[in-house]
């Protein structure tokens, strides 16, 4: 009976079981896409925006991280 | 097309010795019928996951798919490399088949004792492992190859991950713990990033610069901030302070 409910929450554990974290990815992710639809000349700026904000992510993540 | 094949078959490998240490506890509690079942009826479902959105992949237009690919590939991939870091630095502990396997073969145990439907509830476990792990490397299959011709390609890597796991496990019969998973996993996490990043880019109207360089580029940038992270981490609980 439970075996569709542990399913569906272990595939959706596979991307989002740190929910703040993937918010923030998420954010990120809108962020670079509003400024690529307002600077789409800068593909180089909005290039690394998104790339600095991934890593930025990782490392406040991983940080913050206790056991 | 080799960066794809390799991230498909070295997140595969890891995926298939995780379904393969709970298969084997269910095979070795309650012999191979069970394990057998469970295992042959998820990977009927798989096939039937892979049937449906195969031709659906093919009508989404190409823009749309990279980014909805890439944002999962940001958000599974990010979350693999910080998992693995932890675990690199010993914040968490590390993926042990040997203790996953013996603690699969003690709850079948005691499901046994206290008198349920073992064979069904067994060969459940050997479904649900399957499925899941199954899912992954569907998951991670399509996104590293599709959109850009290499869903074959990709599908190699992870059939050859299968075959190479199923190989050594059936000659071995006992779990694959000296796998080095964690390795593999900041490996494929680095690699799933960087192809995150691509594919998001790409998907938001952004041209790299280095077109299909750039991921090696990324990748570089996502290793040197994981080696970076693994050694600050062990240093502060090496100095006791988690925070």
């Amino acid at each position: 009976m439970n075996t569709p409910i542990t399913l569906l929450r272990a595939i959706l554990g596979l991307f989002a079981d740190d929910l703040g974290f993937a918010l923030s990815v998420l954010a990120i992710v809108l962020i670079v896409g509003v400024l690529a639809c307002l600077l789409p000349g800068l593909p180089e700026l909005t290039g690394a925006l998104l790339l600095t904000g991934c890593v930025a992510m990782l490392i406040g993540a991983t940080l913050r991280s206790d056991r | 097309m080799a960066p794809a094949v390799t991230a498909a078959f070295l997140a595969s490998l890891v995926e298939v010795v995780e379904a393969f240490t709970i298969v084997l506890a269910v095979a070795t509690v309650r012999g191979l019928r069970p394990a057998m079942l469970g295992t042959a009826t998820a990977l009927v479902l798989l096939a039937v996951v892979v049937a449906i959105l195969g031709p659906l992949l093919d009508r989404i237009p190409l823009q749309a798919l990279q980014l909805v690919i890439g944002i999962l590939l940001l958000l599974f991939g990010l979350r693999w490399l910080k998992k693995a870091i932890l675990r690199a630095a010993g914040i968490i502990p590390l993926h042990d088949e040997d203790r996953i396997f013996a603690a699969e073969e003690d709850q079948l145990e005691r499901q046994e004792s206290s008198g349920g439907h073992l064979d069904w509830l067994a060969g459940l476990a050997a479904f649900n492992a399957v499925v899941v792990e199954g899912l992954e490397v569907v998951f991670i299959v399509i996104a590293v190859g599709a959109g850009r011709g290499l869903l074959i390609a990709a599908s190699i890597g992870a059939l050859a991950a299968c075959a190479l796991v199923l190989l050594i496990g059936a000659l071995l019969r006992k779990p694959l713990s000296r796998v080095p998973e964690n390795t593999l996993k900041f490996a494929v996490g680095i690699m799933l990033s960087a192809f995150g990043v691509a594919w998001t880019g790409e998907g938001l109207g952004i041209a790299w610069p280095l077109r299909d360089f750039s991921i090696l580029l990324f990748a570089a940038v996502f290793l040197s901030a994981g080696v970076c992270l693994i050694s600050v981490r062990r240093a502060r609980e090496a100095a006791g302070t988690p925070r």
